[in-house]
């Protein structure tokens, strides 16, 4: 992908080619576009170990998974419309998302009730408490976006399963292109507070040429709006 | 704290600050002509310190000074950046149960505690966009009412060679225009409609069709022009296109705030506070 992004640069260059081009050619644009992760929506250690669990966390886990993955609105709060939060939402194989890169910042556009996931990229945020989609700082090494993510909401879970995270858990995510047509994220966990050491998992993400994001309101999709009061 | 709030926590003690000064000064203390609707972006303790139906110029000036600290880009198409809207004079038309177009909060709406907006219940649009069910409509309600038009309380706009987007923080409501010469001929209405863009110039033209909004039969067709202004700040006039001919709709300033950041706003939690949602 670099080279093919300074050939582009290049060949603008030669060519009198507006600025706007070679920006839209960029090294890293890679990641632009429509992507749907693989898999079953739950993350596992890539290095086939087992989640190293604190005893008290998988103890929890283990006593709110059933209701979480039946969808029961008292623990698993997406289905109160409220958002999944990450690594969970991207890595669910159901909900497309788009990426926009530009200078400042990068987004992910998610079709799920029109969320955002928005990644800093020029200066380090003041971490104002935790949110759904945690504070998310990146930067770009070569080719590879590097996420550095903190201050999740703890009304979200990691994973489809409720795969728990503390409030200190920080999570590190590398997206590399696997060629045109596919994107790996390798996130790793680091959260003492749950889990007894780092851990790190891959999701993999299919490129969907042709295929937009579109408009989704949740509280219209589940019906929840027929609730509201007068 | 709402996260509204926290997002805009630091603009309100400044303008706290500005405001408190210039009380203690009576020789700025001169009352304008300005009212508390030529500011929509005020937090509202900024209001309530300049209470009495008048804001002071000075306090005006200080506040744009003290907002406006890095100069902006100086590439006209550069539109990135964060943004606090600002209507023009005479605001706009308001849809049912009070709530601008757009339905994003009236001025003073969730800023200043006044939330879900009342109105009667909407009629079912064709195509099932309305639920029968819904009893509230707007941004108050977490749902979407009408044409998505800039009119929430911080906007970030993102653009590059392929895109530009609309996110209004509030209710996180995503507007988006794919630089392309024709329309998806498979888009279906929806309240956001289906956008694409082209430069005009320096100015960024936005044609939408297929736009739905909630209790109203049909769809309409938007064009809208986008200028940045050499201080930053955006100016969009929107029109209504019907078989070519445009008709004004109305004037909407971005005004540019380089000292914001997005910050993630959930309406939904919002709403449950308030009766709305899942109960």
């Amino acid at each position: 992908m670099m080279a093919k992004g300074k050939l582009l640069m290049a060949l603008a260059l030669l060519g009198g080619g507006a600025p706007v081009l070679v920006q839209a050619q960029g090294a890293q644009d890679w990641i632009e576009g429509v992507w749907q992760a693989r898999g079953d929506g739950m993350l596992k250690p890539a290095d086939g170990k087992p989640i190293p669990f604190r005893p008290e966390a998988a103890k929890a886990w283990n006593a709110q998974k059933p209701a979480f993955m039946a969808g029961d609105p008292k623990v698993d709060f997406s289905r109160r419309c409220k958002p999944p939060g990450e690594p969970r939402l991207m890595s669910d194989p159901k909900t497309p998302f788009a990426v926009i890169v530009t200078k400042p910042r990068v987004m992910f556009a998610y079709q799920w009730n029109r969320l955002v996931r928005m990644i800093e990229m020029e200066e380090p945020r003041e971490v104002i408490g935790p949110v759904y989609f945690g504070q998310n700082a990146g930067h770009w090494e070569d080719e590879t976006l590097v996420v550095d993510v903190q201050a999740l909401h703890p009304n979200t879970g990691l994973d489809r399963t409720g795969l728990p995270h503390g409030e200190k858990a920080r999570l590190t995510e590398r997206f590399r292109s696997l060629g045109p047509k596919q994107m790996e994220a390798v996130i790793t966990i680091n959260d003492p507070e749950t889990y007894s050491a780092p851990w790190t998992a891959k999701v993999v993400f299919d490129r969907q040429p042709g295929l937009t994001v579109k408009e989704d309101i949740c509280l219209d999709r589940e019906n929840l709006a027929g609730k509201l009061k007068q | 704290m709402s996260a509204r709030w926290r997002s805009h926590r630091r603009a309100g003690l400044c303008a706290c600050v500005v405001a408190v000064g210039l009380w203690a000064m009576p020789a700025m203390a001169q009352v304008g002509a300005a009212t508390l609707d030529d500011i929509v972006d005020a937090p509202p303790q900024f209001k309530e310190a300049l209470s009495g139906g008048k804001i002071k110029p000075q306090a005006l000036e200080l506040t744009r000074q003290n907002i406006q600290g890095a100069p902006p880009s100086k590439d006209p198409r550069d539109l990135n950046g964060m943004y606090n809207f600002l209507r023009a004079p005479g605001g706009a038309p308001r849809a049912p149960g009070g709530a601008p177009p757009g339905g994003g909060a009236p001025s003073g709406g969730y800023a200043a505690g006044r939330a879900v907006p009342g109105g009667p219940p909407p009629r079912a649009a064709p195509g099932g966009l309305a639920s029968p069910r819904v009893s509230n409509v707007g941004a108050g309600a977490c749902v979407i009412n009408t044409f998505a038009g800039l009119t929430s309380y911080s906007t970030t706009i993102l653009i590059n060679a392929r895109q530009v987007l609309f996110l209004m923080e509030e209710n996180h409501l995503l507007r988006w225009a794919t630089f392309a010469d024709k329309h998806d001929p498979a888009a279906k209405p929806s309240f956001t409609g289906d956008s694409i863009a082209r430069w005009d110039g320096d100015t960024l033209v936005i044609d939408t069709t297929q736009v739905a909004t909630r209790g109203k039969p049909g769809t309409d067709h938007y064009v809208e022009r986008v200028t940045k202004q050499a201080d930053g700040n955006v100016a969009i006039e929107r029109f209504r296109d019907t078989d070519g001919q445009l008709t004004p709709v109305e004037k909407v300033t971005l005004r540019w705030r380089p000292d914001l950041h997005y910050v993630e706003d959930i309406c939904e939690d919002f709403g449950e506070a308030f009766g709305i949602g899942y109960q």
